[in-house]
C-alpha cells in the first residue's frame, strides 16, 4: 500500500448503484465522500448530504445589492447635476428603472457564476485524483465514489469490500 | 408520446456521443468545407474592417444620413443583429426551463450565434457615435467635467441594456462549457490541447458538489435570462416608442420588437444547424425533427409580428392624425415602398410557407425560409427607422436619404465577421453540448429521473 493515500475510488457501472453505495456509506457514518458522473444525476446530492444554497442566495445578494446601488447613483446624479428635461421632475425614478433592471441582471449573473466558480474552489488545476488515468472516464460515461483517506472511519481494506459489495467494477487507491 | 422514436435523441451511447462530438474538435482532420468556408467568410469580413476603417477616417458621413434621418444603418443593423441574438437566449434558457428536450443539440450553436451577435449589435453604435474612442462618455464615472450621463435618455437605457446583454451571455456561455472544456481536457491526446482545454476548465472533476453548484448557477442564469430576452429588444424599441415622431410612438413596439427579434432568431438558428449538419455530418443529433420544431418557432413569432403590422396600420388610422397617416401613406407609394413591399412579400407571403411540414422538415426548404426571414426582418427594421423619421411633424425638414456603398459594404462585410467568427467557434470549441445530451440521453433511456 502506499504510504500516503488520498482515498479510494471506485467506477460503478451505473447512476443507481452509485447512488445506493453513496448513500450507504454516509448511513455508515463515513462524511468525505464525493461522486464523480458525466451529468448531474438527481437524487445525487442527497445521497451524499450535499446541502448548499449558497449560490441562489449569493446571486440573490447582489442582484439587490446591483439594483441598489445602481438606483442610488442616477437619484445622486440627477441631484448632483439637476438637469431639466421637458419639465420632468428631477427625480424622475420611472425612467431609471430600466437601468435598475438591467444592473441588477448584471449583479444575479456574476454573483452566480463567480460564487459556482470559488465554491468549487476554482481555478484548481491540481488533484489527487488526475493521478488515476482512468478517471478521465468521469467526463465520458463513467460513475465514480471517492472515499477520502482523511474521514475518521476510512479503513482501505473493509472499504474495498464494501465498495465492491455495492457493484463497484474496479476501485483503485489513489495515491496524495 | 412515446420517447424514444421521435428523433430527437440519437441512437448513440454517453460515451460513443462525446466521443463524437470530441473528435469534431481534437481530431486532426478538419473538414476541407470548414476551410473553404472560412476562406469565404474572411474575405467577406475584410469590407467590414474596409468599413470601419474609412468610416473612421473621414467621419460617419460615409453614410447616408441626414437630418432628420440621423440613424441610418448603423442603427437598423443594431436592432438586427441584436435580435438574431435573442433566439440564442430563448433556446438555451427559457426552453431549458420548459424542459424542451429538442433544445440540447442545438443549444451551443445558439448560444455561441448570441454572442457574436451582441457583439456585431454592439459595435455599430459605437461606429454610430463618430467618434468611438469617446464611448467611455457614456458611462457614469466621476469626471473632471462634472457631467453625468443622462439618466433619463434611451440611449443611456440602450447602452446599459446591451452592455449587459454581452456580459450575460458571455457569462452563460462559459458556464455551459465549463464541463464540456473538462471533457475535452480528458479526451485530449496532444500536449497543446491539454494544458489549453485544461486551464479554460480550470479544475473541472464533475463532482456531484461541482454540479449541485452548476445547476444551480444555471438556473439562476436560465431564469434571469426570461426577462432579459424581453428587456433587452424592448429597451431597444424604446429608443423608437419613446421619441415623438409618427410611426415611432407606439405602445406596441417592445412586444413587436420581441416577436420579430425571435422570428429572425430561430431563422438563424435553423441557418446554423444545417451549415453543422453539412460541415461535421451531424444528422443524427440535430434531425429533421429538430430543423421541424425551429420551423414552428418561425411561424409561431412571424403571427405576431404579422399581427403588429395589422395592429401598427389600425392604430395610425385609429389616431386621426394626419401625420400617422401620412407616414403609411408614405411607406405604401414613398420612396421607400419597395422596402415596404419586400417586407411583406418575405414576413407576411412567403414566410407562410412554415404552415408545411414537408418545407420546414427539408432542408432546401428551411434553409430558404430561413434567409428569406432574416432579410425580411432586415427590410422591416429598414422600413421602421427610416421611413419614419424621413417624414416626421415637420414638413419643413423632410428629407429622403439613399443608402451609400459604405452602408452596404459594412452590413455585408458584419455578416462575414459572423461567420469567421462562428467557424472558428465550431473547430475550437464543441458545437453540441455534450454534458446537455449525456443528461438528456440518461433521463430517456435509462428512465433517470430529473
Amino acid at each position: 500500500m502506499a504510504e500516503r493515500l488520498h482515498g479510494l475510488l471506485a467506477r460503478f457501472p451505473d447512476a443507481d448503484r452509485l447512488i445506493a453505495a453513496s448513500r450507504d456509506l454516509r448511513e455508515c457514518g463515513l462524511s468525505r465522500l464525493d461522486a464523480y458522473t458525466p451529468h448531474p444525476v438527481a437524487g445525487l446530492p442527497e445521497a451524499l448530504g450535499v446541502r448548499d444554497r449558497r449560490v441562489p442566495l449569493t446571486a440573490l445578494i447582489c442582484a439587490v445589492l446591483a439594483g441598489a446601488g445602481t438606483l442610488a447613483l442616477q437619484i445622486y446624479a440627477s441631484l448632483d447635476y439637476p438637469f431639466n428635461v421637458g419639465g420632468k421632475p428631477v427625480v424622475s425614478w420611472p425612467a431609471y428603472m430600466i437601468v435598475t433592471f438591467a444592473m441588477s441582471m448584471v449583479g444575479a449573473t456574476l454573483g452566480a457564476l463567480f460564487s459556482m466558480l470559488l465554491l468549487n474552489g476554482f481555478p484548481r488545476p491540481y488533484h489527487p485524483l488526475f493521478n488515476v488515468a482512468e478517471f478521465d472516464a468521469a467526463s465520458r460515461d463513467g460513475f465514480f465514489l471517492c472515499v477520502e483517506a482523511a474521514d475518521p472511519r476510512f479503513d482501505a481494506e473493509r472499504l474495498n469490500q464494501r465498495l465492491k459489495q455495492h457493484g463497484a467494477e474496479r476501485v483503485w487507491e489513489v495515491p496524495a | 408520446m412515446s420517447a424514444r422514436d421521435d428523433g430527437l435523441v440519437p441512437d448513440l451511447g454517453r460515451g460513443a456521443l462525446t466521443d463524437r462530438v470530441r473528435a469534431t474538435v481534437l481530431g486532426r482532420r478538419t473538414p476541407r468545407s470548414w476551410f473553404l468556408a472560412l476562406g469565404l467568410a474572411t474575405l467577406v469580413s475584410l469590407l467590414f474592417l474596409l468599413g470601419v476603417v474609412y468610416v473612421l477616417s473621414v467621419g460617419v458621413g460615409a453614410f447616408g444620413l441626414n437630418i432628420p434621418v440621423a440613424w441610418g444603418f448603423p442603427i437598423i443593423n443594431t436592432i438586427w443583429w441584436i435580435g438574431i441574438a435573442h433566439a440564442g437566449t430563448l433556446i438555451s434558457a427559457v426552453l431549458w426551463l420548459t424542459r424542451q428536450d429538442w433544445r440540447a443539440s442545438i443549444s451551443r450553436s445558439a448560444e455561441a450565434m448570441a454572442m457574436f451577435a451582441i457583439v456585431l449589435a454592439g459595435s455599430y453604435p459605437l461606429l454610430h457615435l463618430g467618434r468611438p474612442w469617446l464611448a467611455y462618455y457614456l458611462l457614469p464615472y466621476p469626471n473632471l467635467m462634472d457631467l453625468w450621463p443622462q439618466w433619463r435618455s434611451p440611449l443611456v437605457w440602450d447602452f446599459f441594456a446591451i452592455a449587459s446583454y454581452l456580459l450575460f451571455t458571455a457569462s452563460f456561455l462559459y458556464l455551459s462549457l465549463l464541463p464540456d472544456l473538462a471533457s475535452l481536457r480528458d479526451g485530449a491526446r496532444r500536449r497543446f490541447q491539454q494544458l489549453f482545454y485544461g486551464v479554460l476548465a480550470l479544475g473541472w472533476r464533475n463532482s456531484a458538489r461541482h454540479w449541485a453548484r452548476y445547476e444551480q448557477a444555471h438556473r439562476v442564469l436560465a431564469v434571469i435570462a426570461a426577462p432579459i430576452v424581453v428587456s433587452v429588444t424592448g429597451t431597444i424599441s424604446l429608443d423608437l416608442a419613446v421619441s415623438i415622431v409618427p410611426g415611432f410612438h407606439f405602445t406596441i413596439f417592445p412586444p413587436y420588437f420581441v416577436a420579430g427579434a425571435l422570428y429572425s432568431g430561430f431563422a438563424t438558428v435553423a441557418i446554423i444547424a444545417i451549415i453543422l449538419r453539412g460541415l461535421f455530418g451531424f444528422r443524427d443529433l440535430i434531425t429533421r425533427a429538430h430543423l421541424n420544431r425551429l420551423g414552428i418557432m418561425m411561424l409561431c413569432f412571424v403571427l405576431v409580428v404579422d399581427y403588429a403590422y395589422l395592429q401598427e396600420i389600425f392604430t395610425a388610422f385609429y389616431t386621426g392624425e394626419a401625420f400617422y397617416r401620412g407616414v403609411y401613406f408614405d411607406r405604401w407609394t414613398g420612396p421607400y415602398a419597395p422596402y415596404y413591399w419586400g417586407m411583406i412579400l418575405c414576413n407576411v407571403v412567403l414566410a407562410q410557407g412554415l404552415w408545411f411540414r414537408r418545407l420546414r422538415e427539408s432542408v432546401p426548404g428551411l434553409l430558404c425560409l430561413a434567409v428569406i426571414a432574416d432579410i425580411g426582418m432586415w427590410l422591416e427594421r429598414f422600413q421602421i427607422v427610416i421611413t419614419s423619421t424621413h417624414k416626421d411633424y415637420m414638413p419643413s425638414a423632410w428629407d429622403t436619404v439613399r443608402p451609400t456603398a459604405w452602408d452596404w459594404l459594412t452590413y455585408a462585410g458584419s455578416i462575414g465577421v459572423f461567420f469567421v467568427l462562428l467557424l472558428l467557434f465550431i473547430r475550437l470549441m464543441p458545437s453540441v453540448s455534450m454534458h446537455d445530451m449525456r443528461a438528456l440521453l440518461h433521463r430517456r433511456r435509462e428512465g433517470g429521473h430529473g
